[in-house]
């Protein structure tokens, strides 16, 4: 019965956003409904009618939810969810319309598949934005960005493995690991200023730089190796560059941000 | 004969003070202690139980705690606080002014 009464409860506050104190919310009916279950047993009543008047002394919640944090209907969650379910179906229902149809036309399957690939890649980075519009809407985001950088992981070796293979160009397409990873931390770090105004972030922005640099350097001597050959000799010149521009950015920045607060409070003079 | 719930209207408050004061309790107990100190009369609903636990939480006439698991679930207690005390006893001096008005007002 205790099943039973867990599965009702799942269905009556399925309306609810899901929280923690929701789920405490749940367990505390739960066990009313199991007592109130058990004395009904005990007066001499049958499973079924125990069952029926447990539920029926439980009234209304709806006034006890709307005080609880979970208390959001969830009925604008659900359309927005229908409305997503429908628009993927119909994306790749076009995808491999689109993959199909360019395949007969050109005779060839060799390479087309390069299509789904490549829409698949675009669905997934959509949606990481989506997901991390509402992640980082709340501060309790952790969670939510771990399993967004799984995913960008999945993706990135995704395309790595598969340009790798189609190209045959081992030697070369690790830069894609470099730059993709590079992309995702200054995704990260502009969600995080956004959403975070106050949150200090000069290192978080030192080491985006430092990636961005160091993927400019590696992409830029590794194709041009094969033009220039001595560029390794001076493409160093590149992080140096990005490394100085970083910090004038820094001191600029800072700067600016001191005569603005001394000049506000008028305690401290500016230049 | 059994009264309506409503007949507690505005005072389910002061009646789940009255018996947090005893003890600390929880949801069904108090809608059992109530069905029986109103000699079955009153069989208020657990939702209105609750919903006046979330108001007095916030308004911070009672706190709570969780016990140890009970049959398979933990048991949320609810406990009354100074502010719950405070406003028990003004309660029960108001409650001595409607029950003298309105003896007034019905019976003579």
């Amino acid at each position: 019965m205790k099943d039973e009464f867990r599965k009702y409860l799942d269905k009556k506050f399925a309306g609810y956003k899901k929280s923690k104190a929701l789920n405490d919310f749940k367990e505390e009916v739960f066990l009313d409904l199991c007592e109130r279950y058990d004395d009904f047993k005990k007066q001499g009543l049958s499973d079924k009618e125990s069952f029926d008047k447990s539920i029926e002394l439980m009234g209304d919640y709806s006034d006890a939810l709307k005080t609880i944090d979970a208390n959001t209907p969830k009925p604008t969650i659900i359309t927005y969810s229908k409305l997503l379910v429908s628009a993927s179906l119909l994306y790749f229902t076009v995808l491999v319309i689109a993959y199909i149809g360019v395949s007969f036309i050109i005779d060839s399957f060799k390479s087309t598949w390069l299509i789904l690939l490549i829409g698949g890649s675009v669905y997934v980075v959509f949606m990481l934005f989506l997901s991390s519009k509402n992640a980082y809407a709340n501060k309790n985001n952790a969670r939510m960005r771990f399993n967004m950088s799984i995913i960008f992981l999945a993706v990135t070796l995704l395309i790595y493995f598969s340009v790798s293979f189609l190209t045959e160009d081992w030697a070369r397409t690790w830069l894609i690991i470099v730059d993709l990873f590079a992309c995702w931390m200054t995704a990260d770090a502009l969600m995080s200023k956004i959403k975070y105004k106050n949150m200090p972030i000069p290192f978080r922005t030192g080491v985006n730089v430092m990636l961005w640099t160091t993927a400019i350097y590696l992409t830029f001597s590794i194709l041009a190796s094969g033009v220039l050959p001595g560029v390794w000799k001076y493409s160093w010149l590149i992080v140096l560059l990005g490394v100085a521009v970083n910090g004038a950015i820094a001191v600029a920045r800072y700067y600016k941000r001191y005569l603005g607060e001394t000049k506000s409070d008028g305690t401290k003079g500016g230049v | 004969m059994a009264f309506s719930s409503d007949i507690l209207r505005g005072h389910t408050e002061t009646v789940i003070l009255k018996i947090l004061l005893e003890k600390d309790s929880y949801g069904y107990e108090i809608t059992k202690r109530i069905l029986e100190d109103s000699e079955g009369l009153i069989d208020i609903k657990d939702a209105t139980i609750y919903t006046a636990f979330r108001r007095m939480e916030i308004d911070g006439l009672i706190g709570t705690y969780w016990g140890d698991v009970t049959g398979g679930a933990r048991r949320r207690y609810y406990h009354i606080t100074d502010k719950g005390r405070r406003l028990y006893r003004d309660k029960l001096k108001e409650w001595s002014d409607i029950d003298r008005v309105l003896n007034r007002l019905i019976r003579n």
